[in-house]
């Protein structure tokens, strides 16, 4: 598709869930809209007004002929419906049925600012992008975008809020849609818009989760506070206090789709010999205690080290993902000791914690983060981290740290390799274990190998990851309404994909989610399960910290 | 102060259908006009990056339907708008009868801090028109309105000959950032530990 000219489009791009050939991407912007061609079956809504003939925006059009009087060669797809509308009462709500469609056709035209550097939104590389994420206000202004620039979006930000508003007019609230290859979710919290297209074949449930980590980031950022702004002034735009933040919210996202921490909702832990792990514990614990802090937290890369929290605030472990995200995904932190806001949502998401960041050793990205609640605890904790430098220094535990993740492959994590032979592990070629989840949920931790060849690619680390969503989807169907008390009636699952053989199980102490290379059978699998978390539980000591 | 953030400005086009508020906006952004009539039905959405002063700004441009049967777009389609640009048609004296409704319509909807300050811009639109012979509104009687209203800026456009339309749509976004409000201290409390503790006490978010 050369750039600068309004490229001429298929003809067959029109009708994108209609026909099962077509390349439907959503990042036509019109397409955004075809989800509703598809009509209720695929689309679920939920909200007051559900009668069948509101469940979506399908069925008002559905049989509407498009017809192009006035396109502009190859652009504006007009998509209006021959019919003229009956009688007035229809009319208001068919004419925003209408609008909409047409303004996802204006919208594709005109979000393109037909530049050169790959922000147009219409340009291959963008459409190719397997998954969009959007952040807009509910002004229907940019704030946010995974891919591209925002500001570019703007026609197709309009469009979502234009699509979700006239939901929410009908009483309902969109929550998720197929359009063609894309599965879409919208979530809406306060003044912002979150949206998720995907082609990588995450469940809804999972969308939604990463919807609500990236919101609960943009808490972490500036807290619920944020939301008055918007209260005073709906046009306000966000990105004044978000400034710089884009990084750390596109981190997130990598993370959600290539590490388990949130799928699990679990941390996990930098293998150590327990002794030395509680040898950081000690001095981690008396400098939390000594600066009056609320928590405290060594982290090497993304790993836990040791991690210091009250009995009475534990930290939740999706407080401890955005925080750690926060944490390594601003490169300013490494320069120097440094103090910062920060926000954990699930502890309270309408006030600041202020970090005390200190990275103890550049290698190992061995770093102390200490929580307190007092905005000039700086001179306090950063004494009480002087202190417990040394006294890790002392213990050999920065040693210790240095040795088990510093230059090592993934960072310090579990290595197949290590794992025996008799439970999948071995050398690449001889393991018959592609990769594994295994959590701990009484502490809030899993443990998983560092991904390796054959897995070397992104693309492969994300079916892997896919493949642990649908099944804990399947394990933990009846627990959406709740939290899940006790164990969910279907305790196993095997699913045989293209990229792997799957077995899930969830046990009373742990749950295990176990890839294998493809012509695995399935009571090798279990076989081989069951020695690997036989082998997991004896090392439990070395690969989970104590909480 | 930090790097002067990259400006995106909504804006929102109104009046009676027919007189050229698509047509306006197709030649401001597309520059292209076409004669055939089509109305809008519900709202289009263009964008356009324009430099006022030294600043690159972003228009966001909602174009709404006249159509008495569609009015009701919602307060959302007003929501955070940063200027309204009120077009009539010269050749029809009525058109330009309803700026008044359409400007109250918008101030009621869309219900800015500020409703007496808050940027308006009018265009009478269709000067061209058989050379302005059949012309209703005389640009006298148009400009009075506008200064009625607090000295709301005034064009007279033609978006089939390209008339006017880059400088009404310039001083649409100059009167846009004017809108902007000052950057206020952003500084949300700090977590209260005394009433953290409590146990019952439970804000989390997501
Ligand atoms: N002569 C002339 N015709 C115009 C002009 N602007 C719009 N029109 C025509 O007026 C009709 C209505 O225009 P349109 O942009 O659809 O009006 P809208 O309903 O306000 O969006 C169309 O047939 C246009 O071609 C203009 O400046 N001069
Ligand atoms: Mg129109």
């Amino acid at each position: 598709m050369s750039e600068g000219t309004q490229p001429a489009r298929p003809a067959d791009e029109l009708e994108l869930d209609t026909r099962t050939d077509s390349d439907a991407d959503f990042a036509s912007p019109r397409s955004f809209l075809t989800l509703d061609k598809s009509g209720g079956a695929s689309e679920r809504t939920v909200g007051g007004a559900a009668s069948p003939s509101s469940s979506g925006l399908g069925s008002g059009y559905r049989s509407g002929e498009d017809s192009l009087p006035d396109a502009q060669p190859g652009s504006a797809h007009s998509l209006e419906s021959n019919r003229q509308p009956t009688g007035d009462a229809d009319a208001a709500s068919r004419g925003q049925t209408e609008m909409l469609r047409r303004a996802l056709s204006n919208a594709e035209a005109s979000s393109s600012p037909r530049s050169e550097d790959g922000r147009d939104p219409s340009s291959r590389s963008w459409r190719a992008q397997p998954k969009h994420v959007f952040i807009l206000s509910s002004a229907g202004k940019p704030i946010f975008t995974r891919h591209g620039d925002e500001n570019a979006l703007a026609g197709l930000m309009a469009v979502a809020q234009a699509l979700v508003s006239f939901l929410k007019d009908r009483g309902d609230q969109l929550i998720s849609a197929r359009a063609g290859k894309h599965q879409l979710v919208v979530l809406e919290r306060g003044p912002l818009l979150l949206v998720a297209a995907s082609m990588l074949g995450e469940p809804i449930q999972v969308l939604s989760l990463h919807l609500e980590l990236l919101h609960g980031q943009i808490v972490s950022i500036l807290t619920r506070a944020f939301e008055r702004r918007f209260q005073r002034d709906p046009g306000f735009d966000a990105r004044t206090l978000l400034g710089g933040t884009s990084s750390v919210l596109k981190a997130l996202l990598h993370t959600c789709e290539t590490d388990p921490s949130s799928l699990m909702q679990a941390f996990a832990a930098l293998p150590l010999p327990a002794a030395i792990r509680h040898a950081a514990l000690v001095p981690l614990h008396a400098a939390v205690k000594a600066a009056g802090a609320v928590f405290g937290v060594l982290l090497a890369g993304n790993l836990v080290v040791a991690l210091a929290q009250s009995r009475a605030n534990p930290l939740h472990p999706l407080d401890l993902l955005l925080l750690t995200n926060f944490v390594t995904a601003n490169g300013s932190f490494r320069q120097s000791e440094s103090f910062s806001p920060v926000c954990l949502p699930r502890f309270n998401s309408s006030g600041f914690l202020h970090a005390y960041i200190n990275y103890i050793h550049e290698d190992a990205d061995l770093c102390m983060v200490l929580l307190a609640a007092q905005p000039d605890a700086f001179f306090r904790l950063s004494e009480a981290g002087q202190q417990l430098t040394a006294e890790l220094q002392a213990a050999g535990a920065i040693q210790a740290v240095c040795e088990a993740a510093a230059g090592q492959e993934g960072g310090g994590r579990l290595r197949l390799q290590s794992v025996p032979a008799s439970a999948g592990g071995g050398e690449f070629g001889q393991a018959s274990l592609l990769h594994f989840v295994y959590k701990y949920p009484s502490r809030s931790q899993f443990v998983s190998p560092a991904f390796h060849a054959p897995l070397d690619n992104p693309s492969d680390q994300q079916s892997i990851m896919q493949a642990y969503s649908h099944a804990q989807a399947i394990l933990f169907r009846h627990a959406e309404d709740g939290p899940q008390l006790g164990l969910p009636p279907h305790r196993t699952c095997f699913e045989r994909g293209s990229k792997c053989c799957l077995l899930a199980y969830v046990g009373a102490e742990y749950e295990i989610y176990a890839a294998f290379h493809c012509l695995m059978d399935k009571a090798a699998a279990a076989r081989t399960c069951h020695r690997l978390c036989v082998w997991l539980k004896s090392r439990q000591n070395d690969l989970f910290a104590a909480i | 102060m930090a790097a002067r953030k990259r400006t995106l400005l909504k804006v929102i086009i109104l009046g009676d259908s027919g007189v050229g508020k698509t047509s306006l906006m197709n030649q401001y952004v597309n520059k292209k006009f076409s004669s055939q009539y089509k109305a809008t039905i519900g709202a289009d959405f263009l964008t356009k990056e324009v430099q006022v002063e030294d600043r690159s700004v972003t228009m966001q441009i909602w174009d709404t339907a006249g159509q008495e049967r569609f009015q009701s777009l919602g307060v959302a389609f007003y929501r955070g708008a940063d200027c309204c640009v009120l077009v009539y048609d010269v050749n029809a004296q009525k058109t330009f009868e309803n700026l008044e409704t359409w400007r109250d319509e918008f101030l009621i909807q869309a219900n800015p801090n500020d409703p007496d300050n808050f940027p308006f811009v009018v265009l009478g639109n269709k000067v061209d028109f058989e050379g302005g012979k059949n012309r209703q509104v005389v640009e006298k009687r148009a400009k009075q309105w506008c200064a009625q209203k607090g000295g709301i800026p005034y064009f007279e456009t033609s978006a089939k000959e390209d008339i006017n339309v880059d400088a009404a749509f310039q001083c649409i976004a100059k009167n846009a950032l004017k809108n902007e409000t000052e950057e206020e201290m952003y500084i949300p409390d700090t977590v209260d530990m005394n009433a953290q503790s409590a146990p019952k006490r439970r804000t989390g978010c997501c």
